[in-house]
């Protein structure tokens, strides 16, 4: 009797995680990309006159910027008249390659990819370009190498992003000052672009000494803090200030500066999201570059819908980053994520 | 006399072979104090133990899975569903609610993970790779479900979270990171299990040799489960130190824990085969890579450089266990 309980019990639980995870959450992204849902044919037409329009986004689902960046496209979806599916790379770039070339097999008129590696992707854009011209080709967040290759990017400029950053550090420190860089997941397109915009003016600022400079295995959090704990014991209070490339990493960071009475050290990060906003708010956080991921979606789908009727549509949309600081924090809508 | 010669050199050689581990450790500590001097710092010595704390527990877990006879890949998704839904369990039940139903989930997950692998009959070691990687990509969709992607702070819930506070936070005799006695006296109770109880001392029997296990009367079938049982609860409890060390909890937070958690259960002396291994081996392990974060750090090495090391101590290891296997055999 006893087992046959624990067995009900596991049968529930499992038909529970799995109930759960095949679930229309719109904030959730569906299971891993080999099979993607069928999408819908759905009733109505679209934007472009005709059914509705069957796209992809083709990301990292582990990634939550990503993840978030997939429920704005299901939130406007129907105003657009599409049904967005997704395919998740789980951040590998053969995995991702070969998510999109599998899409335009299966149909869908528009691809829209948040590039895992930039160089990547070009070659099955290319394949896609070479064999289905008809699929339209996006990217989202991050561009490709080889613009040629796909109809428009949308998103933000992620050099643009260490550019602003740094100049929130001069603005802040007109004589210079001595500090640490944190930067995103080693490796991945944002990391080294944020990395590449900070050093390309901080080059020209020698009264800027940067102390050290450390990237993450992941965009973890907990990594960030470690890695500025052991920056914290290296440098100790001739850490001046610190760019992190991410607000959820800076959590860490304070965290770790918190813990050796460090409270006056300045910080930046890059995203935009609420920890951010509450970090700014408290004061903990000098200003969060934001990237606002609703515009970024609903631009896109414009252009898509556009590009679809068969009108010319600008091939390089960067989407405006905003300084958030304590002055203006204010006059934006807190994120949702 | 030449004999007697040969006899010791290959006794000293042994014996190092045999303590390695604490070899690498001490020569690595000598390197960093002697290029970086702040590394004998107490407050790094402080940061270490801190960082210490959910690798450890995790490890710890991992440590019983595999002297079981199992790799248990379901690491990153428990941690990150149980990372999430100690957060989000704070609002409604409170932080001590909170507390309990986490772990009392990771017991419950890891029991699952071994009802499945010996329901299914899939008990050789492979199939419970697959098995327990399936569980992860569950957990982790479950994670982003419960939390709709976002990464969910302490700072957001309405009831206080003190505990975690303290736990993440607090330090013995202002140097000692709670997270650090908590572990030891974890690591401790386990050992005693392991060494010291008939059902610890089966987990080494099942792992060792199944067939030969179930012919001598022990139910083979309950002791993985109640292995990954144990497992999982120590997986909550290292993403409930996650937690409270930095505040936050990300649905992926779990991602590369399992990488780290079998170097430091093979670094530490368990062989990756089962049957063999204890929980203070394992100890070491996780100082080991803890301190090879810590040190690479304040040495300057890239991150790329750091995989290259982790990878080259995970490849020395599994090779030093083959040699002392072939050696004893």
């Amino acid at each position: 009797m006893k087992k046959k309980i624990t067995a009900l019990l596991l049968a529930m639980s499992m038909a529970l995680a799995l109930a759960a995870c095949g679930g229309g959450n719109p904030g959730t992204p569906s299971s891993t990309g080999s099979n993607p849902s069928t999408p819908s044919t759905g009733s109505g037409t679209s934007s472009a006159g005709g059914d509705v329009i069957k796209a992809v986004y083709c990301a990292s689902m582990n990634n939550e910027s990503q993840a978030f960046a997939y429920k704005m496209f299901q939130k406007h979806e129907a105003e657009f008249g599409m049904k967005v599916d997704v395919l998740d790379d789980q951040g590998d770039a053969a995995k991702q390659a070969e998510n999109v070339q599998q899409a335009a097999a299966q149909g869908y008129q528009w691809i829209i990819a948040n590039p895992c590696d930039a160089a990547g992707l070009v070659t099955a854009y290319k394949a896609i370009k070479e064999n289905n011209p008809d699929v339209l080709l996006s990217t989202y967040s991050a561009d490709i190498t080889e613009e040629a290759y796909r109809d428009f990017f949308v998103g933000i400029n992620d050099t643009e992003a260490g550019i602003t950053a740094a100049n929130a550090f001069i603005e802040k420190f007109p004589n210079g000052c001595k500090m640490v860089e944190i930067g995103g997941q080693a490796g991945h397109n944002a990391q080294i672009l944020r990395h590449d915009g900070f050093m390309s003016v901080m080059k020209d600022h020698p009264e800027f000494e940067i102390l050290d400079c450390q990237n993450t295995e992941h965009w973890a959090s907990d990594e960030a803090q470690a890695i500025a704990e052991d920056f914290v014991t290296k440098y100790g209070d001739d850490i001046e200030a610190v760019f992190c490339h991410w607000d959820n990493g800076a959590t860490g960071i304070i965290n770790a500066l918190q813990a050796q009475g460090m409270n006056d050290v300045l910080i930046v990060a890059v995203d935009g999201c609420r920890a951010g906003f509450d970090q700014v708010s408290d004061g903990t956080q000098y200003a969060t570059i934001m990237n606002n991921f609703e515009t970024d979606s609903v631009d896109s789908m414009t252009l898509a819908v556009k590009a679809l009727k068969g009108e010319e549509v600008p091939s390089t949309n960067f989407i405006k980053m905003d300084i958030v600081t304590l002055d203006n924090i204010n006059d934006f809508t807190a994120p949702e994520w | 006399m030449k004999k007697t010669q040969k006899i010791d050199s290959q006794t000293v050689i042994r014996f190092i072979m045999d303590h390695m581990l604490v070899v690498i450790l001490i020569a690595l500590a000598i390197i960093t104090a002697m290029v970086e001097p702040k590394f004998l710092k107490v407050s790094n010595l402080t940061n270490i133990m801190r960082q210490f704390g959910a690798l450890s527990f995790v490890a710890l877990g991992l440590t019983f899975a595999i002297i079981c006879g199992f790799i248990d890949l379901s690491i990153p998704g428990m941690l990150n569903i149980c990372a999430v839904m100690s957060v989000i369990l704070v609002n409604p039940l409170g932080q001590v609610g909170a507390l309990i139903m986490t772990l009392i989930f990771g017991l419950f997950a890891g029991f699952l993970n071994g009802a499945l692998i010996t329901r299914s009959g899939g008990t050789t070691q492979a199939e419970g790779l697959f098995i327990t990687f399936g569980m992860s990509q569950v957990w982790s969709a479950a994670a982003m479900l419960i939390s709709d992607g976002k990464t969910q702070q302490l700072r957001w819930c309405d009831r206080p979270y003190t505990i975690f506070k303290f736990m993440g936070s607090y330090n013995v005799f202002g140097v000692i990171p709670i997270a650090m006695v908590l572990f030891v006296a974890v690591m401790l109770i386990l050992n005693f299990y392991h060494k010291r109880t008939y059902s610890g001392r089966c987990m080494s029997l099942a792992g060792g040799n199944k067939t030969a296990a179930n012919l001598a009367g022990i139910h083979v079938n309950v002791t993985i489960m109640r292995t990954l049982a144990i497992g999982g609860m120590m997986t909550a409890m290292g993403a409930l130190m996650l937690v409270s060390r930095v505040t936050n909890a990300s649905p992926t937070v779990g991602l590369g824990y399992d990488n780290d958690a079998i170097l430091s259960v093979v670094v530490g002396g368990t062989s990756l085969a089962g049957g063999k291994g204890n929980v203070l081996g394992t100890m070491l392990g996780v100082l080991l890579v803890t301190l090879l974060s810590n040190c690479m750090n304040l040495l300057g090495v890239s991150n790329h450089m750091q995989y290259v090391m982790k990878g080259a101590v995970l490849i020395f290891a599994i090779w030093a266990d083959n040699r002392k296997n072939l050696h004893s055999n």
